[in-house]
């Protein structure tokens, strides 16, 4: 099993890994709303009937069965053979889906521990994505992506990795193994943003290539067209995965706060644009208001777990409601 | 619009600063890389209609206040007549020197509102214009006085003696002749030539030949002398009632005397309305001696003409003086007359005759006085002595000598002759017994002789009698005419109307007609192988007497005369026995009223009247007075009754509120906007609860 308290050698520049959280997180299960179908004992619920002790249902007897489930007790009572069968727990296979395109390098959150952290009030200065110094949406995905991996393969659950851009740029399969959640992290360490958004078909690719049902997280901030992304949202859906997304958004992109003519230069390697902010500030948030809207809608009608994140809020915070609200809504099969 | 400052103009290019820094601003851009970039397309596309023409909208305020800025320093003046100053003042040739002509007349007198007349109205108008847009140089041309009045400054026009009421008929053209003079004398360089005057058609004269000539000496000046008159207020509209004296007769009893006065009250209207036709009742004080009696007269058709009203005077009183006056109206100038009357002057008849024969008959029908109080003289002289003549106390010239020439200049006597008709005196021109060349080549009053001649008939063939000097008597009775008898006859030629007629047609006595006085030319003479004019004496005598009445009457008028035609500096030694307030001693000339002068034992009244052309209100209309200053700059500006200040208005205080306008347009459109600010609190909101509504 991985231990987070190695030491740095060991574990590379694997600063996404916060020990705190992990401590603050690790008593707390991280439950399917699914039943999955796992090929070892686990603490989620099965499809099939097993030999828990909590009881599911009486069936009748069909010649066959083992004798000892009978229930003679019910004989006695209606003079018909049953069997008593029970709950089956299993484990699940979480696939984690990073978005490594050029948009996740953005943000503009200074990160804990830079100098300008405690600048946590609205400024109206023009607020710059800076390396090493600001938090990028991929770095905040990093964190949920380790985290959620360190949880799953705690409680015995096979974890895997995509990262994805314009296609799949790296793909763990999910495993059981504890080496592999090191290959995970190192796997994370090394990504890259780089290249153009095409989640959409990455994620027809990954439903159609994840056999069995699986817990399906998709960490991206989601600049795509929103009309294209229920198709794929439902086409998860059906191959009966539990699909949960992470919006990840910069405070900036919400509030737009520019001040003077800026030129906007496209992460993802599209054209640049001069503009004149205060002109089109309204415009723009009236767009953003639009397709957010939109990705409600969409993730309502997909049965999506769907979490909106600015970066400037704590991953802790986040991974807490995220793993209790999966706690509440448990046992839907 | 005009500039104090008009070199602020040139600052008006700082307008574009706002356009400039916009434009450095947009090329100092700052660079960030973006992943919302879909938003911002969309955005982009989304920002039209008032969202792109807003930053527009705020770089023209900004210019806007700019300019505001710039005129209001500039301290512009408000009046749309005088925009075209405005290159004038660019180009360096605004004006610095200001003539005010200014009409002191009695139509001038005429209410504008709250008492106050149009004389000093447009007098303080122009004075407050003076001292808002300034001037180096200001000269005054009134109606009174020859000569051009030097002013230091605009606010001492109005504290000058030479600018109240006056009863003189102004001579514009006279004015405009000496404004003229002073601009040459002075060699001014830019001159705004102020009218103060109400078009009075009497005071203007259109007609008079002088504005021929000024008129192309100001268009050779060009456009260094600018018109600028101000038209009386359309307001200033209504009713004016005027009365004249038209006659005063001395009534003279064993026990009382008094005075027998005619006058007439007329109505007119200013503007285009017409005299009420119906009755009107108008009170008329009068003052007599001190004495104030009052009586009511009624006016048919705008006009009510009493003739002989009696007042009677207690005693023997040789001379008095009085005045008739009506109520205040729309001009109080015409509200009042005077009159003065005293012992009538003896009739004094002038024979100018070689031929003593026939100057004895004309003597002796001249000399017997038809009034026991009055005097008739006679006095024979020979053509050489005519430069004796005492004029002034002449009524009738029997001219029984050759003609005087036509050539005035050069003849004195002819020209002295003229004077005497134009002042009211009578002449009647009698053939000699040799008809000179003279007499048949020119003459005074176009009329020459022809050549003796002997009637075929010597009768008188027809006469006038219902006029003249045939006319029948008051009792209807024809003068004996028919009797006379014509036996030589010199018919005159010329444009004149015939009075009697002998029976070849040929003239007997012809009357030239004259704009005062009488010229009349009497074919015979009173000798007898002419004529029974001496044997039949009636006929000469009461011809002689009433051409001796009716040359009088200008001498009669001794005790009267109109304002402005009496010599000032014999008037100034005039005592005042009545008169307005408020006149200058020195303008007794030209001021109504009645004044004494002579020495102490013998003193003599004069009541000087206005002109009687005053009493017409037909006023010059634009085009009119265009014409008149044809070829030269000329602006004409309507005062408003309401408006006492300067016809032009300092109006930078527009230019600091609409800057301020401007600002604060440009500080609304630079605010955030409401929906903005709601949507993002919705961003916010959304972020924080995303986990829940998934949930």
């Amino acid at each position: 099993m991985f231990n987070p308290s190695s030491s740095p050698s060991e574990q590379g520049t694997r600063d996404f890994l916060d020990p705190k959280v992990l401590a603050a997180l690790g008593g707390m299960p991280l439950l399917a709303r699914r039943p999955m179908r796992g090929n070892v004992s686990g603490i989620h619920t099965s499809p099939t009937r097993g030999s828990s002790v909590e009881f599911a249902e009486y069936r009748k007897y069909v010649p066959g069965d083992d004798l000892r489930r009978l229930d003679w007790r019910a004989h006695g009572r209606s003079d018909r053979y049953y069997v008593k069968e029970y709950e089956a727990d299993t484990n699940l296979r979480c696939c984690i889906v990073v978005d490594t395109s050029g948009s996740m390098d953005y943000g503009t959150v200074p990160k804990k521990g830079s100098k300008k952290s405690n600048d946590s009030g609205p400024s109206t200065k023009l607020r710059v994505p800076r390396p090493g110094v600001t938090l990028s949406k991929l770095e905040y995905a990093k964190q949920i992506a380790a985290t959620i991996a360190y949880i799953a393969a705690q409680q015995g659950d096979a974890v895997g990795l995509s990262c994805v851009a314009d296609g799949i740029v790296q793909h763990l399969p999910p495993r059981r193994n504890p080496a592999h959640l090191s290959v995970m992290f190192d796997t994370l360490n090394e990504a890259k943003p780089q290249g153009e958004t095409d989640l959409v078909s990455v994620l027809h690719q990954l439903a159609e290539t994840t056999a069995q049902a699986a817990l399906v997280i998709v960490i991206s901030d989601f600049f795509v067209d929103s009309s294209e992304l229920l198709g794929c949202f439902e086409h998860l859906r059906f191959r009966r995965h539990d699909l949960s997304l992470f919006h990840l958004l910069d405070p900036m992109e919400l509030d737009f706060a520019f001040s003077g003519p800026t030129r906007f230069l496209d992460m993802e390697g599209g054209t640049a644009m001069l503009a004149e902010p205060s002109e089109i500030a309204h415009q723009y948030r009236q767009a953003m208001n639009e397709y957010l809207t939109d990705l409600d809608r969409i993730v309502t009608r997909s049965g999506s777990d769907y979490h909106r994140v600015t970066i400037d809020q704590s991953v802790q915070n986040v991974l807490t409601n995220f793993v209790t609200r999966r706690a509440t809504s448990r046992g839907v099969r | 619009m005009n500039f104090l400052q008009p070199w602020m103009i040139l600052a008006l290019p700082l307008a574009v600063l706002p356009i400039i820094i916009h434009l450095i601003n947009q090329r100092r851009y700052q660079s960030t890389p973006w992943a919302a970039m879909q938003f911002l397309l969309a955005a982009s596309r989304m920002n039209r209609g008032y969202a792109k023409i807003r930053q527009w909208l705020i770089l023209a305020l900004r210019a806007l206040a700019i300019v505001a800025l710039v005129f209001a320093i500039g301290r512009p003046l408000l009046n749309s007549s005088m925009g075209g100053a405005l290159l004038g003042t660019l180009f360096g040739t605004r004006s610095t020197n200001a003539i005010i002509l200014l009409d002191r007349s009695p139509s001038m007198q005429k209410s504008v509102g709250d008492g106050v007349t149009w004389l000093d109205r447009s007098l303080q108008q122009v004075s407050a214009t003076l001292q808002t847009t300034g001037v180096s140089k200001i000269a005054l041309i009134e109606s009174n006085h020859a000569g051009a009045i030097e002013v230091d400054d605009a606010k001492l026009l109005l504290t000058q003696a030479e600018i109240g009421p006056s009863d003189k008929t102004a001579d514009l053209p006279g004015m405009v002749e000496e404004a003229v003079r002073y601009i040459e004398d002075n060699q001014l360089a830019q001159v705004d030539l102020w009218v103060c005057s109400d078009g009075n058609r009497s005071d203007w004269n259109p007609t008079d030949g002088r504005w021929k000539t000024m008129q192309q000496t100001l268009a050779e000046m060009g456009h260094r002398v600018r018109v600028r008159y101000l038209h009386p207020p359309k307001e200033a509209t209504g009713n004016n009632r005027f009365i004249t004296v038209d006659e005063v007769k001395v009534d003279r009893g064993k026990d009382e005397s008094g005075i027998s006065l005619s006058f007439t009250v007329t109505e007119q209207q200013f503007g285009e309305k017409e005299v009420p036709t119906e009755a009107m009742t108008v009170p008329v004080a009068i003052n007599l001696l001190g004495t104030r009696s009052s009586m009511e007269v009624t006016l048919q058709g705008g006009v009510a003409q009493i003739v002989d009203y009696h007042l009677p005077i207690a005693g023997k009183v040789t001379q008095g003086y009085g005045s008739i006056s009506i109520p205040a109206d729309g001009n109080d100038s015409d509200n009042i007359d005077y009159f003065a009357f005293g012992q009538p002057p003896a009739k004094a008849t002038v024979i100018i005759s070689t031929d003593e024969d026939a100057a004895r008959v004309m003597e002796l029908a001249a000399g017997v006085s038809a009034n026991p109080f009055v005097e008739n003289t006679v006095e024979q002289i020979t053509p050489q002595q005519i430069g004796a003549i005492r004029w002034d106390e002449t009524s009738l010239v029997l001219w029984h000598a050759p003609l005087p020439s036509g050539d005035l200049e050069s003849d004195s006597d002819a020209a002295a002759l003229d004077a005497f008709v134009q002042r009211g005196g009578t002449v009647i021109f009698f053939p000699t017994a040799t008809i000179a060349e003279q007499d048949v080549a020119d003459s005074l009053f176009g009329c020459v002789w022809t050549q003796w001649s002997v009637p075929p008939e010597p009768d008188v063939a027809s006469w006038r009698g219902d006029s003249d000097l045939l006319a029948a008597t008051l009792s209807g009775s024809s003068l004996p005419i028919g009797q006379l008898k014509i036996y030589r006859n010199v018919p005159v030629n010329g444009d004149a109307t015939t009075l009697a007629r002998l029976s070849d047609d040929a003239p007997l006595l012809s009357r030239v007609a004259t704009p005062s006085g009488g010229v009349y030319f009497c074919g015979t003479t009173t000798r007898s192988e002419d004529s029974t004019l001496a044997a039949n004496g009636i006929v000469l005598y009461v011809m002689l007497q009433r051409a001796l009445a009716d040359g009088a009457k200008s001498l009669g008028s001794t005790n009267a005369a109109v304002a402005g035609q009496v010599d000032r500096q014999r008037a100034e030694a005039w005592v005042t026995k009545l008169s307005a307030d408020e006149r200058l001693s020195t303008e007794k000339s030209f001021d109504a009223g009645v004044y004494q002068y002579g020495d102490e034992e013998s003193p003599r009244l004069i009541a000087v009247s206005r002109s009687a052309a005053e009493t017409k209100t037909e006023a010059l209309d634009d085009d009119e007075l265009r014409a008149l200053f044809a070829g030269v700059p000329f602006e004409s500006y309507q005062s408003e009754s309401a408006n006492t200040s300067s016809l032009v208005e300092e109006v930078w205080h527009i230019f600091w509120i609409g800057m301020l306008l401007a600002m604060f347009g440009e500080a609304l459109l630079c605010l955030p906007r409401v929906e903005a600010k709601t949507q993002r609190m919705a961003f916010s909101g959304s972020s924080a609860t995303s986990t829940e509504k998934a949930a």
